[in-house]
């Protein structure tokens, strides 16, 4: 199980964007590009050993609610 | 990315252990930094997106000694080809998949497409497919159904196609870039190696031949295996060799008992055993094959032979064998410049001339040149434009690096266009002799002008090179090449390179007065006992 300090840390090392950044960064859309989103999510998936749904993706518009929906999931393995 | 997450690398064991002792994932292989700067240029030319594999492809790419600059292509199912900038190197990068109307139609489009760049642009090319099979002359292809084998379902992941543009999963990505920077773009920038100097004591079985004894070292598994990936290189075309500060009757009852070893004696093309430094060993080997230290790979367990060699002649290519052979096999199996796109005939009679060339040394040494030219029952076929033996052609001339006149490197493609010229021709030059035979050793270009004809490039084997027959093969294959494009008179082309000092001392000695001007040439065989052919197309 991930906490959400540990979600954000490796959020920040696969994007190479500061947490600082992170937190900053603007509501309703992602602060990295589509390539990037594509390394997190795997590395995310490695992380929690699952495979996201395609709703699941969906769902993941901005950082917090890429957070909050890893956070779910983790919370649930 | 924050700098305690950078991975660097210093030596090149240090890359092999994180490429080979496990497989590294891709978050390590993202956060490899590239040591080398990017001196060649390479444009991705796709219809989906190639930027997962460049991700991950870096550490492969300086474990290959490369550094590549990636330029892209927009997206084009179309192929046209419009704009394509200059480059070392056209990586074309497609998903058939996408083209309507069926396997059978995609494959046919792509390949009249490809046709038509490979005759309009001399540089590599390499075809990556998936989702169909295309082969085109000349163009190194991969369709990456080995890897869609080995990846199964996890092949294609098209959850995440909408932000990767591509269907092609990460684990597929992260193969790609291991088999492209290790194999293919080598395969394409890189001349090949050329031999392989192993040592003996934990690398090729396991234990210590002067402890263990002959019965007591072990022919693990995976050192079987081992042995077996290094038989198929013999069979490839690749000398083997030995270095072993071992016992030299230890080593012979060795190879002469040890039945259960795939390698045999009679594979290696050299052993050199003892307790001189295996630096020394290697210059010896490097002299016997006639080829560069630069050629070879040299595989021991011992990380100080290793740094020795490495420190006296740094040009050497090293692997450091595992205890367990099974990663020392990965690293082997994936060892840039070791592996071919393609497989010609030639590569068997390699082995087989070299260990010849022993032979030849001694009866060299015993008796007059004439005597020995004599004894050996030398024969020379000249080929005018040989259709058959294009690849062959193409390979000699990108290979070869010390008796080269112009450093041409033809492709396969123009190589056929200068035999099919009105007023170009090949002369092609195959030599045996009663000990080997040494098949297509050297070539002649040239070009017919008004006032005579052109020599445009000749580059000659080095395993030809050294026999006393330079003269009888250079200069004969000139005169034929005069003969077939109607000419007396000759020109030469030559340019100084790094290393094609053999070629520059014999253009001095013996051609030096058609270097600026057309002059009348002439050449008869001085030896009546070497035997010549000519065949005419």
């Amino acid at each position: 199980m991930l906490n959400e300090q540990q979600i954000l840390d490796i959020i920040s090392q696969t994007t190479g964007i500061s947490e600082h950044d992170l937190k900053s960064s603007p509501k309703g859309s992602l602060p990295w590009d589509s390539f990037t989103h594509v390394e997190l999510i795997i590395t995310l998936e490695e992380a929690l050993g699952t495979h996201f749904a395609e709703a699941t993706l969906k769902q993941m518009v901005d950082l917090e609610s890429v957070l909050h929906t890893v956070s779910s999931l983790s919370a649930v393995q | 990315m924050s700098d305690q997450h950078i991975v660097n690398m210093q030596q090149p064991w240090e890359l092999q252990h994180f490429l080979f002792e496990k497989e590294p994932t891709r978050g390590e292989l993202r956060a490899y930094r590239p040591q080398l700067p990017a001196s060649f240029r390479c444009v991705v030319y796709r219809n989906h997106s190639f930027e997962l594999v460049e991700h991950t492809i870096s550490a492969y790419l300086d474990f290959a000694g490369l550094g590549i600059d990636f330029t892209y292509s927009d997206y084009d199912d179309s192929l046209s080809f419009f704009g394509l900038p200059e480059a070392d190197l056209i990586l074309l990068w497609l998903d058939c998949s996408r083209y309507r109307g069926g396997k059978a139609e995609a494959e046919k489009f792509v390949r009249e497409r490809v046709t038509y760049l490979r005759g309009m642009r001399k540089e590599s090319i390499i075809l990556v497919t998936c989702g169909a099979s295309v082969q085109v002359p000349g163009v190194i292809c991969w369709d990456m159904e080995d890897t869609s084998e080995q990846l199964g379902t996890s092949f294609y992941d098209e959850r995440l196609e909408k932000y990767s543009g591509t269907k092609l999963s990460a684990a597929a990505c992260t193969v790609a870039a291991r088999e492209l920077g290790c194999r293919y773009i080598p395969s394409a920038l890189c001349t090949p190696l050329k031999g392989i100097v192993l040592d003996m004591d934990h690398t090729l079985y396991s234990g210590v031949l002067g402890e263990d004894g002959v019965q007591g070292v072990q022919l693990t598994p995976a050192h079987r295996a081992l042995q077996e990936k290094l038989v198929t290189l013999a069979e490839q075309g690749f000398f083997l060799t030995i270095t072993s500060k071992n016992d030299a009757r230890d080593v012979t009852k060795l190879w002469d008992t040890r039945s259960d070893f795939p390698l045999k004696k009679e594979m290696f093309s050299k052993v050199c055993v003892g307790w001189e430094s295996k630096a020394e060993s290697i210059r010896q080997i490097a002299s016997f094959l006639n080829i560069g230290i630069d050629s070879l790979l040299f595989i021991d367990d011992n990380i100080g032979e290793l740094i020795n060699a490495k420190a006296q002649l740094p040009e050497l290519h090293v692997l450091h064998a595992q205890p367990d052979a099974a990663i020392t096999l990965r690293a082997l199996t994936h060892y840039p410049r070791l592996w071919k796109s393609r497989n010609l005939a030639e590569d068997a009679l390699r082995a087989q001339d070299a260990k010849a060339r022993e032979e030849r040394e001694t009866m060299r040494s015993s008796m007059s040149a004439e005597d020995y030219l004599r004894s050996l029952d030398v024969k020379l076929d000249f080929y005018v434009n040989e259709r058959n033996n294009v690849e062959r052609i193409s390979e000699l001339s990108r290979k070869t690096n010390q008796f080269i006149f112009s450093y041409a490197r033809y492709s396969p493609e123009q190589i056929q266009a200068l035999m099919d010229g009105s007023s170009t021709a090949i002369i092609s030059v195959h030599m045996s002799d009663k000990l080997a035979d040494s098949g297509c050793i050297g070539v002649v270009v040239g070009c017919r002008h008004k006032d005579g004809v052109e020599l445009q490039e000749c580059f000659v084997s080095c395993r030809a090179l050294g026999r006393g027959l330079d003269e009888v093969i250079v200069l004969g294959a000139v005169r034929e090449l005069l003969s077939a494009l109607n000419g007396d008179r000759l020109r030469i082309t030559f340019h100084r390179g790094e290393r094609n000092e053999p070629a520059a001392r014999f253009v001095q000695q013996n051609l030096s007065q058609y270097l600026h001007e057309f002059s009348c040439f002439s050449y008869s065989n001085p030896y009546p006992f070497i035997t010549t052919h000519t065949h005419y197309a």
